[in-house]
């Protein structure tokens, strides 16, 4: 066994190995082999006897303050996101009648319905406390939707009333 | 060390079900040694609590995926040790994390090194030694002697297999003994001649 091969096997024995024959005999005639396990061992139990450090006398009070916002979050009602789910669900319904051209005036209500809806949402989401940022996007993002379909339907829906008398 | 009058296990039981005083035990429990762990791993007390604070509140939020069959501490650490390796790859994008920075001599110490005088192994000594190895090889060290866990655990609270752990504490333990003798030679050459 040469030097580099004890090295291993004794870092090995050091974690729980069992040191073999070959390497007892390799450490009986090598002082340099003998002298890395003492050292090694040494070094170990200088590492296990470091003193555990501490953090800032504030810093568990932070964590809990984190933590009560993060419940506080949590606990915020679903029902701003479901409706916007639903207006922009009902601007979709009201554009998709305005398309088949066949029911105006339903759509037409179809949208100030979904209108209503929007603003709930909206505000909702403005009084209520910082919701998760997923779902804020996600309720942003149906809002715009259901903001742009039903602000163009009445306009569309009159335009067509305009053509269909003229 | 003797054992908690609350079990680990039972006080995230507790924070499950709504008690945040469950979570707030456990991190008056572990906050030292996941503190330690950082400052070490990192090398600056800042780093170390901002890291700390993010460690405790993804383990918050992920409590519900913790085996409770499984020791907390490892869990915790194994948390710290995804946290600890982006900060220091997003920190310095050229970071190595296990090449030696400080390259031995490969002569150092190969001269008779029991001719050299026995530095005094101190903890400040240690604190040195530990900080100049590189972030992968210290961490195994860290956890292996400063947490005190097995070959297996340290696995497992890495993700890496056990090969991969023993590869790591002998490539540490051969840094630390070198650059300790080392540090022994620049001391004798240093210290005045009778």
């Amino acid at each position: 066994m040469d030097c580099e091969n004890a090295r291993r096997r004794i870092s090995e024995t050091l974690d729980g190995g069992r040191p073999d024959a070959a390497l007892v005999g390799h450490l009986s005639g090598c002082a340099a082999c003998s002298r890395t396990l003492t050292r090694t061992r040494s070094l170990n139990a200088a590492l296990a006897s470091l003193p555990q450090l501490r953090p800032s006398a504030a810093f568990s009070t932070g964590v809990l303050a984190s933590l009560k916002r993060a419940r506080a979050a949590e606990s915020i009602p679903a029902w701003p996101l479901a409706a916007a789910w639903a207006a922009s669900s009902l601007a979709l319904a009201a554009g998709a009648m305005r398309v088949s051209l066949s029911i105006p005036r339903l759509a037409g209500a179809v949208a100030e319905g979904a209108a209503l809806l929007e603003l709930a949402g909206r505000l909702a989401l403005r009084v209520l406390p910082a919701p998760r940022a997923g779902a804020e996007l996600s309720a942003a993002a149906l809002i715009a939707v259901a903001l742009f379909l039903t602000i163009s339907l009445p306009h569309a829906h009159k335009t067509r009333l305009i053509g269909a008398k003229s | 060390m003797s054992e908690p009058l609350v079990a680990d296990a039972d006080l995230v039981r507790r924070c499950l079900s709504g008690d945040d005083g469950g979570f707030a035990a456990l991190l008056e429990r572990h906050q030292d040694r996941v503190y330690s762990f950082l400052r070490r791993l990192t090398g600056d007390a800042r780093d170390a609590e901002d890291l700390s604070q993010v460690v405790f509140l993804k383990a918050f939020r992920s409590l519900e995926t913790f085996d409770l069959a499984r020791p907390f501490h490892s869990w915790v650490l194994a948390i710290a040790h995804h946290a600890a390796l982006d900060h220091l790859r997003a920190r310095r994008t050229d970071l190595s994390l296990d090449h030696d920075e400080h390259p031995i001599d490969p002569a150092d110490g190969a001269d008779g090194p029991e001719r050299l005088a026995e530095a005094a192994l101190d903890g400040a000594l240690v604190e040195r030694l530990i900080a100049a190895l590189p972030p992968l090889y210290r961490e195994a060290l860290l956890l292996r002697h400063g947490e005190g866990l097995s070959v297996e655990e340290v696995a497992a609270t890495l993700g890496i297999p056990e090969g991969t752990v023993k590869i790591r504490l002998f490539r540490a333990r051969e840094l630390m003994r070198r650059k300790w003798e080392a540090f022994e030679k620049d001391e004798t050459r240093e210290a005045p001649r009778p």
